[in-house]
């Protein structure tokens, strides 16, 4: 939680220190790979950018497409497996059917396919990462509202003539919460190392843009050299990913209250 | 249990249709054409048009999408725009690198996490159980191809004791295999120790113990089978996530595999052969999943009956 809200405090105000165009981007033949010094506290890259300051830039990057994506596809898969869950019948099963097929490809294999399809970059990353992350949802809130839908207050609601919309959104969406915020806090996680993946390998935010994983992608080619190139911008995931991952444990131990015993 | 294989092989037709049918709708969003891409930028615009006309591009999507399905069941998935080779071929060149890390990652991950997992329910807050969950959390947080330039960093230029590309040997192995393995092995033995936990709690437990069995034969012979059942769905699910690591794991580790043929497709925009390759590894992404069911039988006797 700490480590994630300084994340979170990093990203806000990396712009207030570094400037985009001169510390980010620029580059600076003269300082390449210099070791740590305290003008550049964690080194500087191949092209003699300062690491710190974009790793502290990446951050913006990577937490900005994890709640995008996560958003995104909670929105789109959530409203299909409520739909799909609260019906039931032939709606159901064909929209099960298509999500069942999506989720027969490997998550970062059907990103990579779109990106093929629709080229490298930011949108179309995200685009990219929100399909393969669709299906989850749509499974996943479908089988939350199965158990709510035939509950008394569901009945109740219906007896006293709510539209149909207003009980799926109204009253079994906020009942549906705990397990979805626990989720979407590790779906955030994975995407952020999802989008570094697809960047290292060339099909996500490409250079000169401060990104994780294609930070690590620039740093492979000098690893010999510069260790320290392929070390940092790592950890910054690592650490995202892990405070991301404690923090989706507490908060699960603090919704669900059968494990308070 | 035969019947219950057959009727899962059946139900693979149409996961299999939705997956093509999927891969190649996304597919035809791409923006290039064959005629120049073969032709390269010499190529008069007759000559173009010819070509496309000769490959059938310009023909409806679904006549384009039956006649991929149509070849495809006959083990032809196309030719590639490239360099002309049959994509089948291209794939079965590279297919053993990827087929040998995945079944080496997935041996590695059974091997280590479920005595890890068992051992550390057993000796529950001791210094293993403590130490290795905490170090299962990090690893679990891990990107795998961090995780591999790591070991390249510690194994291949420190220490100097293994390589750090190629595929020739089983040396050349080792490393990707621990990478690729990583994060599955912390999650299977985070899951093992959890539900190894609650399982022992479990009143049959008790019972086996109230009898008289040694502990040994407790854990051995009433724990772990029933401990298995979630470990193995949690399995199946992260060898997906491992088919897909695969990618960057070859890419990293510079292996011949499909995953570099594919990322190679990708940047020379071979369609066919991108087509290809996912949808070969999505079938065996079916496949691997139609073995994880098929264990549940071996392991669960209730389900054999049913």
């Amino acid at each position: 939680m700490v480590i994630f809200i300084l994340l979170v405090i990093i990203a806000l105000i990396s712009p207030m220190i570094y400037d985009y165009n001169t510390d980010i981007v620029t580059q600076n033949l003269r300082n390449r790979l210099q070791p740590p010094t305290s003008e550049h506290p964690l080194g500087t890259d191949a092209f003699g950018r300062d690491v710190f300051a974009r790793i502290a830039y990446g951050a913006r990057v990577s937490l900005l497409i994890g709640f995008i994506v996560v958003g995104a596809s909670l929105v789109i898969g959530g409203f299909i497996g409520a739909i799909a869950g609260y019906f039931g019948g032939i709606l159901d099963n064909v929209l099960m059917r298509i999500m069942d097929v999506f989720l027969a490809i490997p998550q970062i294999l059907l990103a990579i396919a779109v990106v093929a399809a629709l080229g490298p970059g930011i949108t179309n990353l995200i685009i990219a990462l929100t399909i393969s992350m669709i299906p989850a949802y749509a499974r996943l809130l479908r089988s939350l509202i199965l158990p709510l839908k035939d509950a008394e207050y569901v009945e109740a609601a219906k007896a006293s003539g709510t539209n149909t919309w207003k009980i799926i959104f109204g009253h079994l969406l906020p009942n549906a919460m705990g397990p979805l915020i626990v989720n979407s806090t590790l779906a955030v996680g994975k995407t952020i190392v999802s989008a570094a993946g697809m960047s290292f390998l060339g099909l996500g935010i490409s250079p000169p843009n401060p990104e994780w994983g294609a930070m690590l992608s620039e740093g492979k080619e000098y690893i010999r050299y510069a260790p320290n190139l392929v070390l940092y911008p790592g950890m910054a995931i690592m650490l995202a990913v892990l405070s991301l991952n404690l923090l989706g444990d507490g908060l699960n131990d603090a919704l669900d209250p059968r494990l308070k015993q | 249990m035969i019947k219950y294989i057959i009727k899962r092989l059946i139900m693979m037709i149409p996961v299999m249709l939705g997956i093509t049918l999927l891969v190649f709708t996304i597919m035809s969003l791409s923006p290039g054409d064959p005629g120049t891409l073969i032709l390269g930028p010499m190529a008069t615009q007759e000559e173009i048009d010819a070509k496309n006309q000769e490959l059938g591009f310009y023909d409806p999507f679904f006549v384009k999408y039956f006649d991929f399905v149509i070849n495809a069941v006959q083990g032809d998935l196309g030719t590639s725009w490239y360099n002309n080779q049959p994509v089948t071929r291209e794939i079965m060149n590279r297919f053993p690198v990827t087929f040998k890390l995945t079944i080496y990652s997935i041996l590695l991950t059974v091997i280590v996490s479920i005595p890890l997992g068992t051992i550390a329910a057993l000796k529950q807050y001791s210094i293993i159980d403590n130490v290795s969950m905490l170090l299962a959390l990090f690893l679990a947080s891990m990107p795998v191809f961090w995780l591999g330039l790591m070991l390249i960093i510690i194994f291949a230029l420190n220490l100097d004791i293994l390589p750090a590309t190629g595929n020739e040997n089983w040396k050349n192995f080792i490393l990707p295999t621990i990478a690729l393995a990583g994060s599955v092995i912390a999650v299977i033995s985070r899951m093992t120790r959890v539900t190894m936990i609650e399982v022992l709690h479990m009143d049959y437990i008790r019972t086996a113990r109230a009898k008289g069995a040694t502990e040994g034969r407790v854990v051995r012979k009433h724990a772990i089978q029933n401990t298995l059942i979630p470990v193995v769905t949690v399995l199946g699910v992260n060898l997906g996530i491992m088919l897909g690591g695969t990618v960057l794991i070859e890419q990293v580790f510079g292996m011949a595999g499909i995953g570099t043929l594919m990322i190679n497709a990708i940047r020379t925009k071979d369609i066919p052969l991108v087509m290809g390759s996912v949808t070969f590894l999505a079938l065996c992404f079916s496949i691997i999943n139609l073995l994880v069911d098929i264990s549940y039988g071996f392991i669960d006797p209730r389900i054999k009956t049913e």
